[in-house]
């Protein structure tokens, strides 16, 4: 099993929660990406006003003649953190080729510039890291800014060339990007996720309540084929599921109904004259021509009753108790031995399983019968695997063809018709074994033994009952 | 007992009871034949028979009814003729006080055996009903005599053989007493003994096999050195098995 087979829940509600918790978080993401983008973009746009102003500011003071910066210094240099805005002339392109490029910033300087009549033959911006922040401004800053104040850590470089060849430069501080923003983001995904995933618990757990009170419906009418109606629940969706359900096993419950009534009639029916005929045959005065009508009678006697017997498993009351398993095997192996059969019991431990026993016998009583019939003798073991029991039930016989043991369990079904008369089966046994077996949750397989050197030796009969 | 058996025999179907009458006779009984249960009852009134013979699927009243009015008014016995061989109609046939029953089709030598046991039942226990304890109990195990089941102590069933059961059932009856092979014989199969006769000791080691925790060193049915088998077991006569 995978990891996400481990980890993927298989209940409805669960799927589905994941999921949508899934879905919410990649929109989440989503957002949050195109978020930090935009607060990227402000970020530049105001770094090149910034830039622009200063160098349309500069460009003036030099054309009118007036030196770059006053003596008492412009607002602008008075504001804090002037150290940071510098203007500078420069004989050189002061962008180093080691600073990260910024050409989003040139891109947007472009556009601005020259509208404000900047002659420029060339704009070149870049990122550089800002100079460490003296002391007392340190402390100032955090006298005014508390706990909100973060020391600027990145400057952008914006250099423009001047028709003469000088380079004009400044320096804008770079807004830190906000943590406040990320903050946000998972504030607004709890948020939603408690608005969606509390109704959508709520309303999936309604459902698996609609769909579990279906479902033990469902497992009650396999179990019992009673018709016991369903509390129509939930969505209407899965409601007209339940009213469909409960009409469905309405009619199955009458049709078994029926065929219960009619099985019994004719079971009624003609055991009355078979029971006629078995008493009128006591006076044949040929003796062998009585046994024989006797048996004719006894063959018809044993199919009519697998029939019956055939139609009838699932359907009669009788509960399922706790037997002792290893006590039946040895009882149906003992009226065997008694009979003159080999069957041969390995240890029958005390395994305690709940069925209902005079199926349970039957189909016990089939299979070892089989064995004894046609593989000369039985041997019998059991054995307990965690959550079922398994009996096997080996025989000497020539076995099955491989191709042929599926077919073994159809009704009717004999391997050769001779070998039927010699023995006299009804060609029931194995269907109704097998019929016994799934009604109890149970299997019943048969496979060949074969020797090493894969010769058949053997059949094996396989039944397996579940625990509890 | 120069009297002949008198038997009388309700079934609906003439096809089965003309020729069953027939046979009976034949075998030495005397047969009166009723159709219904209304009839039967009829007779009843006016004479006294040794046995009835009741089919239990009839139009009108049923043979299960009319039995339970027979079990409550009389003495007489009664074996049921069904068409069903399944375990509930025999728990049913027996609780309601029939004295024992045939699956249709049967042998009718078999049924002339079964009427024969029953009257040598009823002559020999006059009031068997009352007084029968409905199980027994001992170290936990519970043989309930009326469904004929063997619980174990932790309530499951042990399946065991009908002469396993009688025999059983004779221990119980006798707890602390020693008994000898012939006399487990006798008590526990009867007229029949005789063709038990050497299973005795196989059938004592397969209840032993089921009741005893060790059956190398028995500790419930103990052998008892040149006499013969005991339970050696508290034993409570139980008047419901379920309520122990």
């Amino acid at each position: 099993m995978s990891l996400f087979q481990r980890l993927w829940p298989s209940s409805l509600a669960g799927r589905l929660l994941l999921t949508i918790a899934f879905a919410l978080l990649a929109g989440q993401l989503v957002n949050a990406a195109l978020l930090v983008r935009a607060q990227r973009e402000q970020a530049l746009d105001r770094i090149a006003a910034e830039a622009s102003v200063r160098l349309i500011a500069a460009t003036d003071r030099l054309q009118q003649g007036r030196p770059l910066r006053e003596r008492f210094g412009s607002r602008i240099e008075r504001a804090p953190g002037f150290r940071l805005r510098r203007t500078d002339l420069t004989p050189d392109n002061p962008v180093q080729p080691d600073m990260r490029p910024a050409p989003g910033l040139v891109s947007r300087l472009a556009a601005i510039l020259p509208s404000y009549g900047v002659p420029s033959t060339r704009i070149d911006a870049a990122l550089m890291p800002a100079p460490p922040r003296a002391r007392r401004v340190d402390r100032l800053a955090a006298e005014i800014g508390g706990r909100n104040d973060r020391p600027i850590s990145k400057l952008a470089l914006i250099a423009i060339q001047r028709p003469d060849g000088q380079w004009l430069s400044v320096r804008v501080p770079v807004p830190e990007a906000s943590v406040r923003i990320l903050a946000t983001i998972i504030g607004q995904t709890v948020i939603l996720y408690l608005v969606m995933l509390v109704p959508l618990v709520w309303l999936t757990r309604r459902i698996a309540r609609s769909m579990g009170t279906l479902r033990e419906g469902v497992a009650h009418f396999e179990r019992t084929q009673e018709a016991r109606s369903i509390e129509p629940t939930g969505p209407s969706d899965l409601a007209d599921l339940t009213r469909s359900f409960n009409a469905m096993s309405a009619r199955i419950a009458a049709m078994l109904n029926e065929k219960d009534v009619m099985l019994g009639a004719i079971g009624h029916d003609l055991k009355t004259p078979l029971a006629a005929l078995r008493v009128r045959v006591e006076s044949v005065p040929d003796d062998r021509q009585r046994e024989r009508m006797v048996a004719s009678i006894d063959d018809i006697t044993r199919t009519l009753d697998d029939i019956l017997t055939l139609a009838r498993i699932g359907r009669t009351g009788e509960e399922r108790e706790p037997v002792n398993l290893g006590a039946l095997v040895e009882m149906i192996a003992d009226e065997y031995r008694d009979l003159g059969q080999d069957v041969a019991l390995a240890d029958t431990p005390r395994i305690v399983v709940p069925l209902q026993l005079t199926w349970i016998r039957r189909a016990l009583r089939n299979l070892i019968g089989n064995a004894v019939r046609y593989g000369a003798r039985a041997r019998v073991s059991i054995a307990q695997v965690p959550g079922r029991v398994s009996i096997t039930i080996d025989d000497d016989g020539p076995g099955i063809p491989d191709d042929q043991i599926e077919r073994m369990f159809e009704p009717f079904t004999r391997l050769e018709a001779s070998r039927n008369m010699a023995t006299g089966g009804t060609g029931l046994g194995l269907t109704l074994a097998r019929a016994i077996l799934h009604q109890h949750g149970g299997a019943l397989r048969l496979e060949n033994r074969r020797s090493a050197g894969g010769v058949v030796e053997g059949l094996r009969a396989t039944m397996t009952l579940p625990m509890g | 007992m120069t009297d002949p058996v008198h038997i009388l025999l309700i079934d609906d179907e003439p096809t089965l009871r003309e020729p069953l009458a027939e046979y009976l006779t034949g075998q030495g009984f005397a047969v009166t034949e009723a159709g219904d249960a209304a009839k039967a009852r009829t007779l009843m009134r006016d004479q006294r028979f040794s046995i009835l013979l009741l089919d239990i699927m009839m139009p009108g009243e049923d043979g299960l009814s009319l039995c339970r009015h027979v079990a409550a008014q009389s003495e007489t016995p009664v074996i049921l003729l069904t068409a069903k061989g399944e375990a509930m109609d025999r728990i049913i046939g027996l609780e309601i006080g029939a004295d024992d029953y045939v699956v249709k089709p049967f042998d009718p030598r078999e049924l002339v055996a079964r009427i024969k046991t029953v009257l040598r039942r009823a002559a020999r226990v006059p009031q068997p009903a009352e007084d029968e304890p409905q199980g027994f109990e001992f170290d936990g195990w519970t043989l309930d005599t009326v469904k004929r089941r063997l619980t174990d102590p932790d309530g499951a069933l042990v399946p065991i053989s009908t002469a396993e059961f009688k025999l059983l059932q004779v221990f119980c009856e006798h707890a602390g007493h020693v008994l000898n092979r012939d006399q487990l014989l006798d008590l526990a199969h009867g007229r029949e003994a005789h063709l038990f006769d050497r299973a005795i000791d196989n059938q004592i080691s397969r209840l032993r096999k089921k009741v005893e925790a060790d059956n190398r060193s028995p500790r419930l049915i103990k052998t008892v050195w040149g006499g013969g088998y005991t339970l050696a077991a508290r034993v409570r006569r139980l008047a419901s098995p379920d309520t122990p």
